[in-house]
């Protein structure tokens, strides 16, 4: 009984893990609207909203807020765009791109363990 | 209120779309009680405010009027709070690491050692160690409370990372424990074990490993540093006639700036009063100070060795050489090369892998393995979460960039991007523009050959008194030449330019012609005398030029672009490193070959439009070679653009930093090796990096889900994993600062 239990667990928990990191989608998810800053809070470990939807050609401002005091988060890195900023703690940062082609660019810490998504429409 | 009492503030406007934008903000910034006057600037999205009014305030109007808006602060401001804030964290995490060490040691010498706390029997046992269990949780708060916040945060957001291995693990290893205590009747006795040492252990080992990894990558970014401390704090700004110390930030663009002796130059400008020399060496790497007078440009972060000057600014704030140098170099530092892309990709999916081995580990033990199967399985699955270091992977790659590209600056040599760090490495053949690359771009006078009865003095007032009025490139050369001699010239009759062949003028009544072989033949002048000396000049690359005087043959005037002092150097190097040099030019093919080997090149191609040259770039490309082209950055636009790598090489800061892959500060050859040398250096220190990590947790996940058991009986303890964890990052963040005593 117990070995069923705990191996039917296990099998439970290995789906779970799938599921969860793997198929669902990231309901921290952003439209970008012309002329407005969408706030990015940068702390424990994850950028909120993670996903950014804007419109090619559009001007995309994202104020960055870090808590996060490890420096790890010091530093966001667009790095398809060629593009990164310091972020000081506790006070907003800009980042303004225009990214003309559609798809999707990363944007991380400088080790990639903090991830987002600008997707471009 | 007078315009010295009042104070300036600016801001960077961000979401202008059109000049109409500048008038709303420009209201808005109006209608902030204190302000007296405030102007905005479209190009550089700033917005200057005179006047005494409140930074805050000034911030919400242009909020409130639809855009966006924070304060200017300079670089070295910038840098200080950052230096504030990582000290700030290394003090947390000492503490962190200290408390955790307090608890750990003495459950650990207790658990392993010498067994001072009692074991768990009875209940009045189970209350002492419920004690202890309470205890661990508090210091597990205090010390781990941000890696179970974090653990909690990528969670939500579909996400794991570092923080939800560790917090997996010792989370399990405290409830577990807390179950053996609470139910403790039911348990079985071989399963009677408790973790609390394990849990804290790993807690002072993963902040010991963060303090000491902070400390270490805090040298990883001294070369911007370096570079931020180069520009001074303040300016002295003559305002009004008077001159007082401004913050930096304040200054603008158009005030004239004094510099006395000794200090450094706060922002780019022009000098209009005094003389100086200027240590421009922090900048270019170029050893020797520059003489500086009026209308001479002056960059910020120089040092003015003697004199002391006053100078207009030109360029402040971002738009400083200086400033775009600290920028292009802090991006390219925060850039990916293609080889750290891989293990990018892999960190993103290896925490929930980890995750998955745990699980199955933990079953393939509870079904296959010994007994107690319930302490086996746990164990196992905790030293999984704990050895696994996704840090060490993600750390390979952005710690040697950062130091690698860091330490390019160092030697006057700007990297664009990550990329171009990568493929410079791989070059093959280097391309070299001749003018003003090879050579110095600026013909001299390089020989003075006199007939009978003529002094060089003579011949060259002659020359110099019939070129000043010409227009020709060489020309200027030879008036160059009398000029530093402090020689007089000749009032002159009659000049002529005689197109493709030289010219003629009436000198103290004698009809004087200056030219090339042609022209003396044409008129019948005999050049035999010298001829030999002449076709010896030419066979060097100069260009030999004839002066006759009343028909006579006077003496011959050898003009050539000098070869710079260290271009052959530089191409020995380059040939050091393995790499063939071709050299590119417009020049003709007589000059090609003397220039080529003088200074070593192995192949050149002559007579070249600028089209031409990117064709040339191509075909080598063709031929299956890695190209890097070396060129002035302006004219040789495209074909920089088509080789692998393109590096502009200018003197100091003239050249625009941004067009190129690499830049050259410093008006030498010499920064190409350097270049491709730093490449080399950080690429292989990129793989040594990955290498470790993958090879790490490859071989450190196994044997932690203990594959040796059957076969040798090894078991880590998860205390051992956790060191072992916490240690391999740091290794990385060392190895990629062996970068940082790297020689070219």
């Amino acid at each position: 009984m117990l070995e069923v239990f705990v191996n039917l667990a296990g099998i439970l928990l290995i789906a779970f893990i799938l599921w969860w990191f793997w198929l669902a989608n990231s309901s921290l998810k952003k439209q970008a609207k012309q002329g407005e800053a969408i706030e990015v809070i940068v702390d424990g470990g994850v950028y909120v909203p993670d996903t950014i939807v804007a419109k090619a050609g559009d001007e995309v401002m994202l104020s960055f807020l870090r808590k996060d005091s490890s420096p790890c988060s010091e530093t966001v890195v667009f790095a398809e765009l060629n593009q990164s900023k310091d972020l000081p703690i506790n006070e907003k940062t800009m980042v303004t791109l225009r990214v003309e082609e559609p798809g999707i660019y990363e944007f991380t810490c400088p080790m990639g363990m903090y991830r987002g998504k600008l997707k471009i429409e | 209120m007078t315009q010295k009492q009042q104070e300036s503030c600016q801001l960077t406007i961000e979401g202008m779309h059109c000049a109409s934008c500048i008038k709303s903000i420009e209201a808005a910034l109006h209608e902030v009680p204190g302000v007296t006057n405030a102007s905005v600037n479209f190009a550089d999205k700033r917005a200057i405010i005179i006047g005494r009014a409140e930074e805050k305030a000034l911030i919400n109007a242009v909020k409130s009027a639809g855009y966006q808006a924070e304060k200017v602060q300079s670089e070295a401001e910038a840098q200080d709070k950052q230096e504030a804030q990582e000290q700030a964290f290394l003090n947390k995490v000492f503490w962190k690491m200290i408390v955790a060490f307090i608890v750990a040691i003495p459950l650990f010498i207790s658990a392993t050692i010498y067994p001072f706390l009692p074991p768990l029997e009875t209940t009045a046992q189970q209350f002492v160690w419920l004690g202890v269990g309470i205890i661990s949780l508090l210091t597990m708060i205090y010390s781990a409370g941000n890696i179970y916040a974090g653990a909690w945060h990528a969670f939500k957001s579909h996400s794991a990372n570092m923080d939800t291995l560790i917090a997996i693990g010792t989370g399990a290893a405290w409830l577990y424990s807390m179950t053996v205590i609470v139910f403790l009747a039911v348990m079985p006795e071989s399963t009677r074990n408790l973790y609390f040492d394990t849990a804290i252990m790993i807690i002072a080992l993963i902040n010991l490993g963060s303090y000491l990894e902070t400390r270490a990558r805090g040298k990883t970014s001294q070369a911007i540093k370096r570079l931020i401390g180069l520009q001074p704090k303040t300016a002295r700004v003559i305002r009004d006639g008077e001159e007082q110390d401004v913050a930096l930030e304040q200054v603008q663009q158009g005030e004239l700036i004094r510099v006395r002796p000794g200090e450094k130059i706060p922002v780019d400008g022009e000098i209009t009063e005094g003389t100086s020399t200027i240590d421009e060496s922090m900048l270019t790497g170029e050893p020797l100070a520059v003489k500086k007078a009026i209308h001479d440009e002056v960059v910020a972060g120089s040092i003015n060795k003697t004199g002391s000057f006053i100078f207009r600014a030109t360029h402040v704030g971002k738009d400083t050489a200086l400033a775009r140098i600290v920028n292009m170099v802090r991006q390219a530092q925060n850039s990916k090369p293609a080889i750290g892309r891989l293990a990018d990709s892999i960190s993103a999916v290896f925490v929930p892998i980890v995750l998955i081995i745990a699980v199955i580990t933990a079953l393939v033990w509870f079904n296959f393995g010994p007994t107690p199967r319930l302490v086996f399985m746990l164990v196992t699955a905790i030293t999984v979460l704990v050895i696994a270091c996704p840090c060490a992977l993600g750390l390979g790659t952005p710690m040697a960039v950062m130091v690698g590209v860091g330490k390019a600056a160092e030697f006057g040599v700007l990297i664009r991007n990550g990329d171009a760090l990568q493929t410079a490495g791989k070059l093959s053949v280097v391309a070299l523009d001749k003018t003003g690359t090879v050579t110095e771009g600026q013909p001299k006078v390089t020989d003075i050959i006199t007939g009978e009865g003529i002094s060089e003095s003579d011949l060259l007032v002659l020359a110099a008194s019939i070129e000043v009025s010409s227009e020709h490139p060489l020309a200027a050369a030879i008036v160059e030449a009398a000029k530093e001699k402090q020689l007089l010239l000749e009032k002159i009759e009659a000049f002529q330019a005689i197109s493709g062949r030289g010219v003629s003028a009436q000198v103290n009544s004698k009809l004087t012609l200056f030219g090339n072989k042609e022209l003396m033949l044409e008129n019948n002048i005999s050049i035999d005398d010298l001829n030999v000396k002449a076709e010896k000049l030419a066979s060097l690359g100069k260009t030999p030029m004839y002066l006759a005087q009343n028909g006579q043959l006077a003496g011959i005037i050898a003009v050539a672009d000098p070869i710079k002092a260290d271009s052959a150097a530089a191409i020995k190097r380059l040939h050091k490193l393995g790499i063939k040099v071709a050299m590119l030019t417009g020049d003709n093919r007589h000059t090609a070959a003397a220039v080529a080997k003088q200074v070593g090149i192995d192949e050149f191609f002559a007579e070249l439009l600028p089209e031409a040259k990117l064709a040339k770039i191509e075909l080598l490309q063709q031929r299956g070679e890695k190209v890097g082209m070396v060129g002035d950055g302006i004219n040789d636009a495209p074909a920089l653009a088509k080789a692998d790598v393109g590096f502009a090489i200018g003197t100091g800061t003239d050249v625009a930093i941004e067009s190129a892959d690499i830049t050259l500060m410093r008006d030498s050859l010499e920064g190409v090796p350097d270049a491709i040398a730093s490449s080399r250096a950080t690429v292989k220190n990129i793989k040594q990096n990955l290498f470790f990590a993958f090879i790490y947790n490859i071989v450190g996940i196994p044997i932690a889900a203990g594959i040796l058991y059957p076969f040798i009986g090894l078991l880590l303890s998860p205390i051992i994993a956790s060191a072992a964890m916490a240690m391999s990052s740091l290794t990385i963040v060392l190895n990629a600062n062996r970068l940082r005593f790297f020689k070219p």
